[in-house]
């Protein structure tokens, strides 16, 4: 009879065993559809912010964030991947309607391609990996350089991750197509910059940066007899070569004293031989609102960009919802003329970018017709540091006005670089002026943990004596001893 | 339950009082010693990554597991298998004493092992608070032994019940090594299958990942959830084995 007792006790132990590996599957079933994660560093660098998780909560349906994620890029950008799969772990464990998906390129070429083409991503972008959002009815992708900031290491070798600002970023995404879409009308009728043109002049590389940022842009025109349209949520005047005319300018004035939202570019425009720029009709109107137009040309001799002596660059930003997010972003500034916001009564106004000290606004506009090289004359040029883009904001009248003195610091020619970051400048504006200071920031960047080791060769050979040999061979002497001890 | 810590302290005692359990500490300093050194070395360059040294010295490179693995292995390779094979376990079996008190005595005492292995670990860290500019911080570092803690108590677990199912202790080795391997390497697979719930699967067990939340200072209920359940599963499936020898 044993054998028959022996077969059912191992029929009893499996049932036992199964039974639990049942119960161990359901309960861990259980744990990955309602968890936490617990953060134990000192600053809470993984733990999302309270606002964060409320608009994660407050999700109605789905979001799908692909990850499309270039190893080398990983390699030399630090742990970037590491902390952007941390925040995007964190935004599941609050809502189970965030989908994250990894793509690696390299292994997938056939489904990145699909997806570059579907969410227009330029192949500048995808080098170093980008973050794709999408709701199902609106999408908007984040690049690396949104999500890191960085410090140079001694020397200008390496670059290391000073801070994370991924939770920032994604949040601006994710609210940005939670929104109703925003469009954007760009004035035609003055020779201004066109959205539809691909030349260097031409604006259709901003128009697809706005768009990529759930923005839609049109062109507008005749607004003295039609005025602006009621689709518009804000206009663009991108550098007018001509004069605007009275009605179309009073068109304007009318439609900010409503409460209107605009950004003008309002660059130089040259009248070879004259002693000013030609005059766009806009003057008046920018000065009534709290800004003034400078008669001169800025230049930054300490920020000169290698393309020419009228690029130069600059990291100096005030503090501004706009400029929010942009500490060690460098924009370049082709032909800039000078930008003040002396401010009127009622109206909030503030300077938004600036040169150094050793800049400034040259007004003998005879200097750059000629080889002659353009000197600071205190007498009548403006000294630095020489503002070149202001914000007005009229709080009763709910107005806003961005003012930059370049038409070509969002042209092709320059956002087809991609090294600046002048397109986050104008995009942030925009978003400013039409009231979605949500996807600018809001957020603080979470500072990563690096511990600067400070060890000279002798004490790393200390070291590697005490860990590598000291303590092995005191555990191996310890066993010896023992060893001795009983056997006497 | 009465006769665990009796039991625990006998295992225990069988640790410390066999050269083995010397050798076995010894090895595994020189690996961790080795790991802790090169990154230290590697982390005070001037164009290192950015990353606290003991989070990497947690399950940052192959060694790491070598060591928990090979000690986890060895530790438990001789707790049931060597009772067999010198018929040692019948009498403990007929003894009274359940065959769980006799699992869980024996896996107290390999982990009460395994914590004393770790125990000299700290010293990297004292060492670390007086070589860097910035202090390290104590809530990464707790959680990475708490990480290393739960691990190897789940592979102590594993090896136990490998050690059970052999009464040849170097087989029993290869078992739980073998196991383990195969437990870590499920992980792997989450990037090489399509399938939406699979990949989901994978990544719940996922060591390497698990091992690398723990180094960051982050304590994750699903993996403690895994843990702890491969944990019970290995000791429960242990003492099912040994209550089928019971009754043979």
């Amino acid at each position: 009879m044993a054998r028959p007792r022996r077969f059912s006790g191992d029929v009893n132990a499996l049932v036992g065993i199964l039974l639990l590996a049942v119960v161990l599957v359901l309960a861990n079933y259980v744990s990955a559809r309602h968890y936490r994660r617990f953060d134990w560093t000192r600053a809470r660098v993984y733990a999302l912010s309270d606002r964060t998780i409320q608009v994660l909560r407050g999700l109605r349906s789905e979001l799908r964030v692909t990850v499309v994620e270039i190893p080398d890029a990983a390699v030399t950008a630090g742990d970037v991947y590491g902390a952007v799969r941390e925040v995007l772990d964190r935004f599941q464990s609050q809502s189970r309607m965030v989908k994250v998906e990894y793509l690696d390129p390299i292994r997938d070429p056939e489904r990145a391609k699909i997806l570059l083409a579907k969410y227009r991503i330029t192949n500048f972008d995808v080098q170093t990996g980008v973050v794709v959002f999408d709701n199902g009815t609106q999408n908007k992708y984040v690049t690396q350089d949104e999500i890191v900031e960085y410090e140079v290491g001694q020397g200008g070798r390496g670059r290391k991750m000073k801070a994370f600002k991924g939770e920032a970023a994604f949040l601006a995404a994710l609210m940005t197509i939670s929104e109703k879409p925003r469009t954007i009308c760009f004035v035609k009728g003055h020779l201004e910059g066109d959205i539809e043109s691909f030349e260097r002049t031409g604006y259709s590389t901003l128009s697809d940066e706005l768009r990529r940022d759930a923005f839609k842009t049109k062109g507008v025109e005749d607004l003295a007899r039609a005025g602006v349209p009621a689709d518009c949520d804000a206009l663009v005047v991108g550098g007018p070569q001509r004069a605007w005319l009275r009605p179309e300018v009073d068109a304007l004035e009318a439609w900010l004293a409503r409460g209107g939202r605009a950004v003008l570019l309002l660059g130089p425009v040259f009248d070879w031989g004259a002693k000013a720029f030609k005059r766009t009709g806009l003057e008046d109107l920018v000065e009534r609102r709290g800004v003034k137009l400078g008669q001169n040309i800025v230049i930054d001799p300490k920020r000169m960009a290698p393309m020419g002596r009228l690029i130069w660059k600059s990291d100096r930003y005030a503090d501004h919802p706009i400029t929010a997010r942009m500490t060690g972003a460098p924009t370049s500034w082709p032909l800039a003329r000078e930008v003040r916001a002396p401010g009127a009564p009622g109206l909030i106004a503030k300077e938004l970018v600036s040169t150094t000290e050793q800049g400034w606004g040259e007004s003998n506009l005879g200097s750059f017709d000629s080889d002659e090289e353009p000197r600071f004359d205190a007498a009548t040029d403006a000294k630095g540091p020489v503002p070149v883009a202001a914000a007005v904001e009229d709080r009763a009248g709910g107005a806003r006005l961005v003012v930059f003195g370049s038409s070509a610091f969002v042209s092709n020619a320059i956002l087809d670089l991609e090294s600046d970051f002048n397109r986050d400048l104008l995009v942030n504006s925009v978003s400013w002026a039409v009231g979605r200071e949500q996807a600018i920031g809001g957020v603080a960047p979470k500072a990563t943990e690096h511990i600067k080791l400070s060890i000279t060769g002798s004490q790393l050979w200390t070291i590697g004596l005490i860990a590598v040999l000291l303590m092995p061979l005191g555990a191996a002497l310890l066993g010896a001893s023992v060893w001795w001890l009983r056997r006497s | 339950m009465v006769n665990v810590p009796t039991i625990a302290a006998r295992e225990l005692r069988a640790y410390f009082y066999s050269p083995l359990g010397y050798v076995v500490l010894a090895v595994f300093l020189l690996l961790q010693g080795i790991v802790f050194w090169l990154f230290m070395s590697f982390l005070s360059q001037p164009g290192a990554p950015p990353g606290a040294v003991m989070q990497y010295f947690f399950g940052g490179t192959i060694l790491f597991w070598i060591a928990v693995l090979g000690v986890t292995s060895a530790a438990t390779m001789r707790l049931v298998a060597e009772e067999r094979r010198s018929g040692t376990l019948e009498p403990l079996l007929t003894a009274p004493v359940t065959s769980s008190e006799v699992v869980l005595g024996k896996y107290l005492a390999s982990l009460g092992f395994f914590v004393a292995l770790w125990v000299p670990t700290l010293l990297y860290v004292a060492i670390l608070r007086g070589y860097a500019d910035a202090r390290p911080e104590w809530g990464p570092i707790a959680a990475g032994y708490l990480g290393t803690f739960l691990e190897g108590g789940a592979f102590l677990a594993v090896g136990l019940l490998a050690s059970a199912m052999t009464r040849n202790q170097l087989v029993a080795f290869i078992l739980a090594f073998v196991f383990a391997w195969a437990i870590m390497l499920l992980g792997v697979l989450e990037n090489l299958v399509s399938s939406e719930w699979l990949k989901a699967t994978f990544k719940h067990v996922h060591l390497f990942r698990q091992m690398d939340d723990f180094g960051k200072g982050i304590v994750d209920t699903r993996h403690l959830a895994f843990l702890v359940s491969l944990t019970a599963f290995s000791l429960f499936a242990t003492v099912k084995v040994l209550d089928a020898r019971r009754g043979a």
